[in-house]
């Protein structure tokens, strides 16, 4: 009996590994062997390997253009964002005083804001300050986005240091800020990498702000550039199909260089709702 | 001499304190503050293309007249707003089941469990610009896959999966209903965390594994079940970059989602509508609130937790 009950366990078991895998990996392996095709898509295999895609994006396409922008406005953007939100998270980690719980508030209401509803004020505020089709100006809106789950992330590994760090530090004649910049940072490092990684992760795969706001081509982002393709480079498959495979393929390879690192992110990153 | 000292640590202290919350609290108020207020204030004007400048207040007789045109006269916003019912419902019925299914299976840690775990991530973490352009080649009749399926079963068929109302919405469905990677994660660390002291005890009561998953696993993970929710329909609430990519919201409309219809509205044609735009911001806002509280009650234990 418990036998048996084991085999259909197991069956079930491998079954949805192997569903998880084709639904996974399908569109994925799909689109690197239809780069490869003289003719893109269908179900075969390519008959002749052919490079012509590769060639064209990295000659015509200049895609090493857009992998600048993505990587500037990446780190820029979450540099801001962590720098900011970890001084914000510190202070309502520690210190205690009147508005604190306002504070916290204020970090808790950006979880219920979605940043589609408000698009337009925003892209308007950025019209009015003359950033709507620059870097500066995604980097800005990229910096507000997704705050709370960082500052929750942030402002519990404050709360897992031991207090008397400071307190040492500061009976040795430190200031608050120095507390913070010279003895807090440096041992928050994982918990703050923790952080960045799912701040860069998102920020490099936004697509929303940075269609909306990046018009011209030299200022886009990678998934910018993927948007264009459903409408203006249609016509070069081989070149659509490389430029996708040549897109996410950095984050694939990382993923699998540190995909403990990044579970652990993933993980932290879940803040009730 | 100490009153004084104690007056400057005090100073020093509310200096750090406000310098070190001031780049936040901009940052709210510009990315957050800011543009709910002006949503909201601008629900209830009259605001588009002929008068960009000034924004005119309908007056307290009309006051809710943006609301009742988007529920009477417009039709794309009202099928934007059942499309993402639907898009919520669907990820309640279909993502969540799915997901907490392939979570139970790959907790027995069969061979190849890690590899199914990490390769269901995948999806999760590549731009959903790259998915959404994936699944438009895939169902493209050209070169895709779909129409050569069908073909095969069906010879001379000519299936165009985005040509139809129906096909398209489902096929914008299927571009992001089964990925849920990043959820099966949190169940998969959440079951992990449960004592194996409580299974024993089961098993030798003579438990199956399936009553164990049905009677010990699910009830205790049911509070991250209520977490993952609240981001699945959260997301399909939101959803923008799969029908952006992959119809553009047609044909003929029939996959407009509330977000398509604001960035249509206020951003994306000829004859914006600023202020009805806002007034669908407000309203998903809302939605996504009483979604949030209908979740969170559903799922709510007895302890609290």
């Amino acid at each position: 009996m418990k036998e048996k009950n084991n085999i259909w366990g197991k069956i079930y078991g491998y079954f949805m590994i192997a569903i998880v895998l084709i639904i996974s990996i399908y569109p994925i392996a799909w689109v690197v062997l239809s780069s490869f095709k003289q003719n893109p898509g269908g179900l075969s295999l390519p008959d002749k390997w052919v490079f012509d895609g590769y060639i064209t994006i990295f000659t015509q396409l200049d895609i090493g253009m857009y992998f600048k922008n993505s990587i500037i406005v990446t780190a820029l953007s979450t540099f801001f964002s962590v720098t900011i939100v970890s001084m914000s998270a510190y202070v309502s980690a520690r210190m205690e005083f009147k508005l604190k719980s306002l504070v916290t508030l204020m970090f808790t209401t950006t979880l219920f804001i979605p940043s589609v509803s408000i698009s337009f004020p925003i892209y308007q505020m950025l019209g009015n300050l003359g950033l709507r089709d620059t870097h500066a100006g995604l980097i800005f809106v990229y910096s507000g986005l997704g705050i709370a789950v960082t500052f929750f992330m942030l402002r519990a590994y404050f709360l897992s240091i031991p207090k008397e760090m400071e307190e040492a530090a500061r009976i040795d004649g430190c200031s608050y800020a120095g507390a913070f910049f010279r003895i807090i940072l440096p041992i928050s490092r994982p918990g703050i990498a923790t952080a960045a990684i799912m701040v860069a992760l998102n920020n490099w795969n936004e697509f929303y702000f940075a269609s909306i706001l990046l018009k011209s081509k030299e200022n886009m982002t990678l998934p910018a550039l993927l948007g264009q393709f459903t409408t203006t480079y249609a016509q070069n498959l081989n070149g659509m199909f490389s430029a996708i495979v040549v897109s996410v393929l950095p984050t694939i390879i990382v993923f699998c260089l540190l995909s403990e690192t990044f579970v652990k992110s993933l993980t932290a990153g879940a803040v009730k709702g | 001499m100490n009153n004084s000292k104690l007056k400057k640590l005090f100073g020093e202290k509310n200096r750090f304190i406000f310098f070190f919350l001031l780049p936040g609290i901009v940052l709210f108020i510009a990315i957050y503050a800011y543009p709910l207020v002006q949503i909201f204030a601008t629900s209830f004007t009259k605001w588009n293309y002929q008068n960009f400048l000034k924004p005119e207040f309908l007056g307290w007789d009309n006051l809710f007249s943006n609301y009742q045109k988007l529920f009477t006269v417009d039709k794309n916003f009202q099928r934007a707003l059942i499309n993402s019912i639907k898009w919520v419902v669907l990820t309640m019925v279909i993502q969540i089941p799915f997901t907490v299914l392939v979570a139970l299976a790959l907790a027995k840690k069969l061979k190849g469990w890690r590899l199914a775990r990490n390769a269901f991530i995948i999806p999760n973490i590549i731009s959903t610009a790259a998915i959404g352009l994936i699944f438009l080649n895939l169902y493209s009749p050209s070169r895709g896959i779909i129409t050569e399926i069908c073909e095969f079963f069906v010879p001379g068929s000519q299936v165009s999966v985005l040509a139809s109302e129906t096909s398209a919405f489902w096929a914008v469905t299927f571009s992001f209903i089964l990925f849920g990677g990043s959820s099966c994660l949190l169940l998969l660390t959440q079951i992990f965390s449960i004592d194996p002291a409580i299974y024993e005890a089961a098993r030798i009561d003579g438990a199956s594994e399936f009553q164990l998953d049905w009677n010990i696993r699910l009830p205790l993970i049911r509070p991250m079940i209520g977490t993952v929710s609240v981001m699945a329909a959260n997301y399909g609430l939101l959803l923008y970059n799969e029908i952006a990519l992959i119809t553009q919201g047609g044909p003929d409309n029939a996959t407009y989602s509330l977000s398509y219809y604001i960035y249509k509205t206020a951003m994306g044609s000829t004859k914006l509508n600023f202020a009805r735009a806002n007034t669908a911001g407000v309203i998903q806002f809302l939605l996504g609130l009483i979604l949030v509280g209908m979740i969170n009650k559903a799922f709510r234990t007895s302890k609290a937790d």
